[in-house]
C-alpha cells in the first residue's frame, strides 16, 4: 500500500482528531506513516505533566534513552501529534502537507 | 532526570513492624525522607488533583550515597579442595549460546581475579572457543557458533606438558557451516589454583561481585582432575530451589545467583514431554542471561517502625533531594488481631511486579500503532530505557530475546510510582496500575469508606482465612496476575457468602507462581498465548512450583466463573460509555440503579474521557457466567482500535475486528451462599468516579454497589427459573 499525497482527506481528518475515532481510510494513512523499525521513531517527551511536550527519537538501541532538545515544546498533545504526522508525511510521501489553515478546512 | 532511587524491603508491613528503605542517591546528594499517605496520585488537572498526607514526626535528613545494580545470573559452587587440580583437568559440557558473537561470556570459571590465576572457559567473540589458564596463557579455538544450537564442548589442560585441548562439536550438523573444530595448544605450565569458588556463567571480580555473563543454556558440565571424574552437575535436580546439585563423589552443590531459568529444555528434548516433572532428564538445563536481576543487594538507609494504631492505606517514603524527588510505595496492612474494617482492598502488587520497568514502547516498534497514538515518556522512562541494569517487566525479553519470565520487588521499579504517567494508560490521566487505583482509593477517602489495605503477597501466603473476616472484597482496575493461593482464597470467600466488587478490568487472568524460597520474586509462563513474548514450547511449567502456566481461562478457572466477566479486548486512545440494558431494570438491581435516572453511564471520565476504557471485560456463559447474572450495562461506540484479544482468534478473517464484541458490561449476580458479585468490566470505570466532584452516575452505582455490599443482610438466594 501507498499512500496518495494528493488526497488530502484523510489528513484533514486526522487535523480534526488525531486521537480517537478514525475512519478505515484514515487507519489506513497511519498504518503506513507509523511502520517502519524502532530506530529513529517519533515519541513524545513529557516535560511537565499535562502541560508540555517535546518531540523525542527512540534510539532503538538497549541502554541508551530517547534523544530530543531540538525539537519544538507543545502544550497540546493533539499539535504535537499533527507536528509528527506532518514530518512522517513529508518522509513518506515527498511532499509537504499544506499549512495549518488549509488543513483545518 | 533522575538522581533518587529506592525500594522496600517489603510491600506490606502491619503496625509495630519495621521497613527498610534502600536508596541511591546518583549524584551523591544529601536527601530528606518523609512518610506519606497517598490519595490520589493523578496529577491531571481536569480532575481533583495530586492528594497525598504527610505524617507528622517521621522524617529522616540522610547524606546519600550511590548504589549500583549488577545484574547478571550465575551458579556458584562453594570453594572445595576437591575441584583444585594437581596434574590435569577436564571440562565437559554442553552449552546452547544464544548470543554467540558476544565477547567475554564464561561458561565456567575457578578464577581468582586478585592474583589471576585458575582457569576459565568462555566464548570470546570472533576467537570463539576459549581457554584462559592463568594471567595471560590463552588457546582459542576460532570456530564460530550458531545461536540456538546445542554445542558439546570439551576443553582439557595438563598442568605438567602445559598443553590445552579444546573441542567444539555442534549436535546438529549443517552442509556449509564450519562450527566443528578441535585443537591443541602448549600454554606453559605457571599455573596455580586458589581456593575460589566454581562459577558456571560468570566470573568472579576482586571486588566480590560476578561479571562476564554468558548468554543462553548451559547443561550437565563435568570436571576430571588428574584423569578421574571430580565432579557431574545434573541442573534437572531441585528445579523448583535455588540448589545445584553435583552427582559425583564429592557433592559439591552449589546455588544459583540472580535467578536464572530453570525447568527450561535441555538438548534431549524431543517433544516427548512438556512438564519438567514428567521427564527430568529433558530439562537438564539452566538458561542464563547477562540482565537477570532477581536482587540488587542494596544496604538499607533508613527504617520505619510502623506505629501502632496507624490506618491501614497506601503510604510511600517521600525521597527529596535539592534536585529530584521519589516515592517508595508500601502497604501498611491492619495489625493481624485488630478488628478491621468490613471492606478490604486488595493492592495487586502481583500485577504491579508484572509491568515493572517495562520497556514496551521503547523496544517495540508496534507500540505505537496498538495504541493509535504516539507514546509519551517522562523522566522516570527516560531514566529506565538507559538504566536496562534495574531489569524489565514480564512484558520484556532479555539482551538475548528470551522472554523475561520473573519479577522482583528488590530493585527500584520507577513506574510503581505516584504521579507516574505511564503510556500504557490510553489518553487523559494516562495512568496505570498503582496510580491508577488510588482513582478507587481516593473515592472511598473522600466518600468516607472505611477500608483495610492488604497485598497480593498477603493474600498468597494466608489464603482464605485474610479474607474470611471481611464482608467485601474490592478488586483493583487490573489485577492481571493471580497465584493459585490467591484466587483459591478468592474462590473461598465468594462461596462462604462473601462479596467481591471487582472493579477492574482483564483480572484473574495470567497464573503466576510465587517464589518459595525468596520473597517478593514472581514468575509467569505465558503457555500457549503470548503477550509481549510467548514460552518456548516444552518449558509451559513454572519452575517455581511445577504447576502448568498460562492463562486461567485455559487452565480450566476462567475468570467469567469467578466474577461473571472476562477478558475480550482492549483498545488505548479513548473511552467510551455504558448504555443501561433491560436487565438494569430487574427489581434485583433496583438498589444499584437507585438514584441513577439516566441511561448512558460514564460519558465522562480522567482515563481516556469515559468508563469504559483500555482494556474490557464482559460476560460469557460458556465460560462460567452464572445463568442469573444480570447483565446491567453494555459499553459501545468503541473506537476501531477496540479490537479482539488473541485467545478468542480461531482465525483470521477480513473485517474481523469490526465483527468482534468488545466492549465492557457491568454484571451484578447473586451467590448460593447468599453473598454477590459486582463486575465492573473495564479498567477506566474507576478514572470516572471524581467526576463533577464525585457526583456522577459511576460513583452513584459504585457507591449503591458497596453500602449494600457492606450490609450483613444476606442476598436472596431462592431459587427462580434461569434467564
Amino acid at each position: 500500500m501507498t499512500i496518495d499525497p494528493t488526497n488530502l482527506a484523510p489528513v484533514r481528518e486526522f487535523w480534526a482528531r488525531p486521537i480517537g475515532r478514525h475512519s478505515a481510510e484514515l487507519e489506513a494513512v497511519l498504518s503506513i506513516l507509523r511502520a517502519g523499525p524502532v530506530a529513529g521513531k517519533y515519541c513524545l517527551i513529557i516535560l511537565e505533566p499535562h502541560t508540555k511536550w517535546t518531540i523525542g527519537r527512540i534510539s532503538g538501541v538497549r541502554g541508551i534513552a530517547p534523544a530530543y532538545g531540538d525539537a519544538p515544546v507543545f502544550h497540546s498533545i493533539e499539535v504535537a501529534e499533527r507536528h509528527i504526522f506532518r514530518l512522517r508525511w513529508q518522509a513518506a510521501t515527498g511532499s509537504a502537507l499544506p499549512d495549518e489553515e488549509a488543513l483545518r478546512a | 532526570m533522575k538522581t533518587l532511587l529506592g525500594y522496600a524491603d517489603r510491600m506490606s508491613v502491619q503496625p509495630g513492624e519495621t521497613i527498610g528503605f534502600k536508596v541511591s542517591s546518583e549524584d551523591e546528594a544529601a536527601y530528606t525522607a518523609a512518610i506519606v499517605r497517598l490519595i490520589h496520585a493523578d496529577t491531571n488537572p481536569a480532575g481533583p488533583g495530586y492528594r497525598e498526607q504527610e505524617l507528622p514526626d517521621f522524617s529522616w535528613q540522610l547524606p546519600g550515597g550511590k548504589q549500583s545494580v549488577h545484574p547478571g545470573s550465575c551458579v556458584i559452587v562453594p570453594p572445595s579442595a576437591a575441584l583444585k587440580p594437581a596434574q590435569s583437568f577436564a571440562i565437559d559440557v554442553l552449552i546452547w549460546p544464544t548470543l554467540p558473537e558476544r565477547g567475554g561470556q564464561v561458561i565456567v570459571s575457578l578464577w581468582d581475579p586478585s592474583c589471576q590465576s585458575g582457569f576459565q572457559l568462555l566464548l570470546d567473540g570472533k576467537a570463539g572457543l576459549t581457554l584462559q589458564v592463568g594471567a595471560g596463557a590463552v588457546a582459542c579455538l576460532g570456530r564460530p557458533m550458531l545461536a540456538r544450537h546445542w554445542y558439546h564442548l570439551h576443553a582439557a589442560f595438563d598442568l605438567s606438558s602445559g598443553t590445552a585441548i579444546l573441542r567444539q562439536e555442534p549436535l546438529r550438523r549443517y552442509a556449509g557451516v564450519g562450527d566443528r573444530g578441535e585443537m591443541s595448544a602448549a600454554l606453559g605450565t605457571r599455573v596455580s589454583f586458589s581456593s575460589v569458588p566454581l562459577v558456571f556463567a560468570a566470573r568472579p571480580n576482586v571486588d566480590g561481585g560476578y561479571s562476564s555473563f554468558f548468554n543462553g543454556k548451559i547443561e550437565a558440565p563435568c570436571l576430571s582432575l588428574d584423569g578421574a571424574p571430580a565432579a557431574h552437575w545434573d541442573f534437572a535436580i531441585g528445579i523448583d530451589t535455588e540448589t545445584v546439585h553435583d552427582t559425583g563423589p564429592h557433592a559439591c552443590h552449589g546455588a544459583t545467583w540472580q535467578g536464572p531459568s530453570r525447568g527450561v529444555t535441555g538438548h534431549a528434548w524431543d517433544g516427548s514431554a512438556f512438564h519438567w516433572r514428567e521427564r527430568p532428564a529433558h530439562y537438564g538445563a539452566i538458561h542464563f542471561h547477562a540482565d537477570d536481576l532477581e536482587d540488587a543487594g542494596w544496604a538499607t538507609d533508613f527504617c520505619w517502625k510502623v506505629p501502632i494504631g496507624l490506618p491501614s492505606g497506601l503510604y510511600a517514603a517521600h525521597l527529596r533531594s535539592a534536585t529530584d524527588e521519589d516515592y517508595i510505595p508500601f502497604v501498611v496492612r491492619p495489625a493481624r488481631a485488630a478488628a478491621g474494617a468490613p471492606l478490604v482492598f486488595i493492592v495487586p502488587t502481583a500485577s504491579y511486579l508484572a509491568y515493572a520497568n517495562e520497556h514496551l514502547a521503547i523496544d517495540a516498534a508496534i507500540a505505537e500503532r496498538v495504541h493509535d497514538h504516539v507514546p509519551a515518556f517522562g523522566p522516570n522512562d527516560l531514566h529506565l530505557a538507559a538504566h536496562r541494569e534495574l531489569g524489565g517487566s514480564l512484558y520484556d525479553v532479555h539482551d538475548d530475546g528470551s522472554g523475561i519470565m520473573t519479577s522482583s520487588r528488590h530493585r527500584p521499579i520507577l513506574n510503581m510510582r505516584p504521579k507516574y504517567q505511564s503510556w500504557l494508560g490510553g489518553t487523559g490521566s494516562s495512568l496505570w496500575q498503582l496510580a491508577a487505583d488510588t482513582h478507587i482509593i481516593d473515592w472511598l477517602d473522600t466518600q468516607g469508606f472505611a477500608c483495610d489495605f492488604i497485598t497480593d503477597e498477603d493474600v498468597h501466603a494466608e489464603g482464605a482465612s485474610l479474607l474470611a473476616q471481611y464482608r467485601c472484597v474490592m478488586t483493583a482496575t487490573h489485577a492481571e496476575y493471580w497465584s493459585t493461593n490467591m484466587l483459591d482464597a478468592l474462590t473461598d470467600f465468594r462461596e462462604s457468602g462473601g462479596r467481591i466488587m471487582h472493579m477492574g478490568a482483564n483480572g484473574l487472568y495470567w497464573r503466576i507462581a510465587f517464589n518459595p524460597s525468596r520473597d517478593g520474586v514472581i514468575e509467569v509462563r505465558r503457555a500457549e498465548v503470548g503477550n509481549g513474548w510467548i514460552t518456548p514450547p516444552g518449558e509451559g511449567a513454572h519452575a517455581y512450583t511445577g504447576e502448568p502456566g498460562g492463562l486461567w481461562r485455559r487452565l480450566g478457572r476462567p475468570p467469567q466463573s469467578l466474577v461473571g466477566v472476562g477478558f475480550v479486548g482492549q483498545g488505548f486512545d479513548i473511552s467510551s460509555y455504558y448504555r443501561r440494558l433491560p436487565d438494569s431494570f430487574n427489581p434485583r438491581a433496583a438498589f444499584i440503579f437507585a438514584d441513577v435516572t439516566d441511561e448512558v453511564i460514564g460519558d465522562f471520565g480522567l482515563i481516556g474521557g469515559g468508563a469504559a476504557g483500555l482494556e474490557l471485560d464482559r460476560s460469557d456463559p460458556a465460560l462460567g457466567t452464572p445463568p442469573d447474572a444480570l447483565i446491567l450495562a453494555r459499553s459501545e461506540n468503541h473506537t476501531r482500535n477496540y479490537l479482539p484479544t488473541v485467545e478468542d482468534l480461531l482465525i483470521n478473517y477480513a473485517g474481523q475486528a469490526a465483527l468482534a464484541s468488545v466492549y465492557a458490561e457491568l454484571v451484578f449476580f447473586e451467590t448460593a451462599s447468599g453473598g454477590a458479585v459486582f463486575s465492573t468490566g473495564s479498567i477506566a470505570w474507576a478514572g470516572s468516579l471524581s467526576h463533577n466532584g464525585y457526583g456522577n452516575n459511576v460513583s452513584r452505582i459504585t457507591e449503591n454497589v458497596l453500602r449494600r455490599f457492606l450490609d450483613p443482610a444476606p442476598f436472596d438466594t431462592d431459587e427462580r427459573d434461569p434467564a
